[in-house]
């Protein structure tokens, strides 16, 4: 079963199919999973009857990539969607928290229900996916759901900044000097963690890393 | 002995005044206040003295100089010995900080880190120097750096002076790069920490800087000849020779081998490498990563520039997602203001044009100029046609008209008169430059980013018929009165129209503002050292003061009320405005106070007639 949204509608609780209560009855009642798929300019939202034991989350690193599974401690958990630009969460039914009311859209459903599972640190998986299966645009929307919902968990003032591209190059740059400063000591020790979970990485992928950075910029370029 | 501020600001210019005004706006928008602010003029007879006074009066500009100086770097270098901060920053004139907590972040990485100095990123028109090496290979070639982004210890700057040599223009790359030498930690925060002005620096001067790169690889490389200095420059440039690039990368030696192995990379990653075959392109990257990993400390040097390259592609291309979504903001606004226009065309009710003797006169910025046809499209529509309508650019922020938007100039077939300045004088370019057309005929001042209502200028000229020697406002505030004194800005009752002229009323440009015939080209009008010492930032404040030092009242028009006043902007409103500094940071409390002062030595009983009975009342 699957259904397609117009990405603007993914992002209004009043535009919410009625067709996506549909799927997720149906995921529930089989036991299986829900997933999201960013498009250019639409969301595909399918249903699979087989289980997943964890939730995955695809997409690309803002930073160099973080080798394996960066960490299993909450604080990193709870950052890691912030310097990863997801264009994909499959979602098991076991990590369905919140049913997404009437007045929470079908974005907000995914990422809340991806906060959760965090909070909760259940199983993540972050994994990353070629350049170009990233809508670059539509990703940073989905991105920004989650860094407000952060914010309105965490009143940290690094999350209170101008704008939300401001906070997000901050908790980027983050990545290699503690230019933010959190309050609460979990999502600092986070911020430390990922710092050397970065500087761990392996020599090997930096090669991979720089051609694909290099494609991209060429892509900018038109060359 | 009072303490070492934490950081020392210095800002060197010479007749630079109004680009000037924007660095020290940025300065002052600082949150973090522990820093001293000085500026190094080169003997400027554009009147930026009168600027720095202004500031200097509200305590900002603790310390300047001016007098002549050899150059940018002699500048620079007296003002790291005029500097007692900690840190020192060169933010030149044009230059601006990010974002108004860049010197707090600074202090914070500083402080928790114990760093000798910071290098962050800088951008200059979409586009972006993002810094990924921290040591010496600065110097060759003259890898690229934000200096106004760059923050060091005073101590290790006033030990490696800039280089002042008349021909130099890479002295700061090789400051930088002797720094690192000398084992200095200065780290890369990787995030924009500067803007650069629109003017192109000295190393924009291809030859002069091509001599100068050329004469620091020959002096800091000994096994480098002239020739092997140009060969590198080349490839730099405009990557030619990649063969004997990748031939040279392959047999030099330290520390030679490893700058270079940097200076290919940080290449690999600019437009001009996209003419590299990809098989060349792909042994060039390999060449240079095996030298940069083989190095301690090599990966992470590699991580940083992975993701610096990752974050600049980013960058840009939110930058062409801007652009993409106001053009697409600007077609829907054009559909809109089309059927509004078709609307009062074919109106039943539109009063037969009655055109007048008004000059209407406005100035644009590039963030808002892709919109500004639509506010002036608006004044063609009046139903009191202006006689003229000129609109005023700075040549220094847009160079001519192959840069305007179609809309624009096809409005110059309709009559607008389109005046390119040598250089912006922002707000002030409205009627600087032809204030002498108000000698004879009404002058009218609008804002680039207002629709007109078509009836806005048939109000200011029926009430200029009516009070042909009061300055008339679509939209005026009332200036507060408390104990006496005039009330801060933020208190004055907005929109107000009273029924007889008032000396009180303060109009503003967004409704328009008629002045009489002889207002503006009385020239103490454009006294450019009194703009600069007194309200720098505030056009509207200024030409108030002019108006009450001559005993001109302003009268309010019918739309000068909370209820009527015509609330459509174009799509850019929120570019650039100076609403935040002026009024949340009072600003205009200052400039207010400040014009007070000279307008009480100028006419010491204007207070009988503003505090006394208003004519209003």
């Amino acid at each position: 079963m699957r259904i397609e949204i117009p990405f603007p509608a993914l992002f209004r609780a009043e535009e919410k199919p009625e067709a996506f209560r549909d799927l997720l009855y149906r995921c529930v009642e089989a036991r299986g999973s829900l997933a999201v798929r960013l498009a250019a300019d639409s969301a595909e939202i399918t249903v699979s009857d087989e289980a997943v034991g964890q939730i995955d989350v695809f997409g690309r690193w803002r930073g160099p990539g973080l080798a394996g599974d960066p960490a299993d401690e909450v604080g990193v958990k709870l950052l890691l969607p912030l310097v990863f630009r997801f264009c994909e969460i499959v979602l098991p039914h076991g990590q369905i928290y919140t049913t997404g009311r009437a007045y929470r859209s079908v974005a907000d459903f995914f990422v809340r229900n991806l906060f959760f599972a965090i909070a909760r640190n259940e199983r993540v998986a972050f994994r990353a996916v070629p350049r170009g299966d990233v809508p670059a645009h539509a990703a940073a929307e989905f991105q920004r759901q989650y860094f407000y919902l952060i914010k309105g968990y965490f009143p940290e003032p690094v999350f209170h900044r101008n704008s939300v591209g401001d906070a997000m190059d901050l908790l980027a740059a983050n990545l290699f000097l503690p230019v933010a400063t959190f309050e609460n000591p979990l999502l600092r020790h986070g911020g430390r963690a990922l710092r050397q979970a970065v500087r761990a990485g392996e020599a090997s992928e930096l090669k991979a890393g720089l051609l694909d950075a290099r494609a991209a910029m060429m892509a900018h370029f038109g060359t | 002995m009072k303490n070492a501020p934490f950081f020392s600001i210095v800002t060197v210019a010479r007749n630079d005044a109004w680009s000037l005004m924007k660095t020290m706006r940025s300065v002052f928008e600082q949150s973090f206040r522990d820093f001293e602010y000085l500026v190094v003029d080169g003997a400027s007879t554009d009147k930026s003295q009168r600027l720095v006074e202004f500031w200097q009066n509200q305590g900002l500009v603790t310390g300047a100089v001016s007098e002549p100086d050899t150059g940018v770097y002699n500048g620079m270098n007296k003002g790291l010995r005029m500097a007692r901060g900690r840190f020192v920053c060169l933010l030149n004139a044009s230059d601006v900080f990010a974002d108004p907590d860049v010197l707090e972040r600074v202090a914070g990485i500083l402080t928790d880190r114990d760093l000798d100095g910071v290098l962050g990123w800088g951008e200059l028109k979409d586009q972006f120097w993002t810094s990924w090496t921290e040591g010496e290979a600065f110097k060759l070639a003259s890898l690229g750096f934000c200096h106004q982004a760059l923050y060091v210890r005073r101590s290790l700057l006033v030990d490696e002076p800039f280089d002042e040599r008349a021909f130099k223009t890479d002295s700061d790359t090789l400051q930088l790069a002797r720094l690192y030498a000398k084992g200095a930690r200065i780290a890369i925060v990787p995030q924009v920490l500067a803007i650069r002005g629109g003017e192109p620096g000295i190393s924009a001067d291809l030859e002069r800087s091509g001599r100068s790169i050329r004469h620091t690889l020959v002096e800091e490389y000994p096994e480098l000849t002239e020739a092997d200095a140009d060969q590198i420059l080349a490839f730099r440039r405009t990557c030619a020779e990649p063969e004997a690039i990748l031939a040279r990368l392959q047999t030099a030696q330290p520390p030679l081998s490893r700058h270079l192995a940097r200076m290919v990379l940080d290449t690999l990653f600019q437009r001009q490498s996209g003419t590299l075959a990809p098989a060349l392109s792909a042994r060039l990257l390999d060449a240079a990563l095996a030298i940069v990993l083989a190095e301690d400390g090599g990966a992470g040097e590699v991580r940083r520039l992975v993701f610096t390259q990752r974050r600049r592609a980013e960058m840009l291309a939110e930058r062409a997602e801007a652009r993409r979504q106001l053009d697409y903001d600007a077609s829907k606004f054009e559909a809109e203001e089309t059927a509004r226009i078709s609307k009062i065309r074919g109106g039943v009710l539109a009063a037969p044009a009655r055109p007048s003797d008004l000059i209407v006169s406005l100035t644009s910025f590039p963030a808002r100029i892709k919109t500004v046809s639509f506010a002036i499209a608006s004044l063609f529509e009046q139903t009191c046609p202006p006689k003229e309508i000129h609109l005023w650019l700075g040549r220094d922020e847009i160079p001519g008209k192959n840069w305007l938007p179609r809309r624009l100039r096809d409005l110059e077939e309709r009559g607008l008169q389109i005046h390119f300045a040598p250089r912006t004088f922002h707000q002030y370019d409205k009627f600087l430059h032809n204030a002498a057309l108000n000698a004879a005929a009404p002058f009218v001042i609008v804002d680039d980013d207002v629709i007109y209502p078509p009836e806005a200028l048939a109000h200011l000229c029926e009430m200029h018929r009516l009070h042909p020697h009061a300055v008339i406002g679509n939209r005026c505030h009332s200036m507060g009165i408390e104990e006496g004194a005039i009330a801060p800005y933020r208190l004055w009752q907005r929109e107000v129209r009273l029924p007889a002229p008032s000396f009180r009323l303060m109009p503003t440009g967004a409704g328009g503002v008629l002045y009489p015939p002889g207002f503006l080209s009385d020239p103490a009008v454009t006294r450019i050292e009194d703009i600069l010492a007194l309200a720098p930032y505030a056009d509207d404040i200024w030409l108030k003061v002019c108006a009450l030092a001559r005993a001109i009242p302003t009268m309010a028009t019918a739309l000068s009320h909370k209820s009527d006043w015509y609330h459509r902007y174009t799509p850019t409103m929120r570019a650039g405005t100076l609403m935040a500094t002026n009024v949340e940071r009072g600003l205009n409390d200052v400039q207010i106070a400040r014009c007070l002062d000279w307008l009480t030595r100028r006419k010491p009983d204007w207070r009988a007639a503003f505090f006394g009975k208003d004519l209003a009342a």
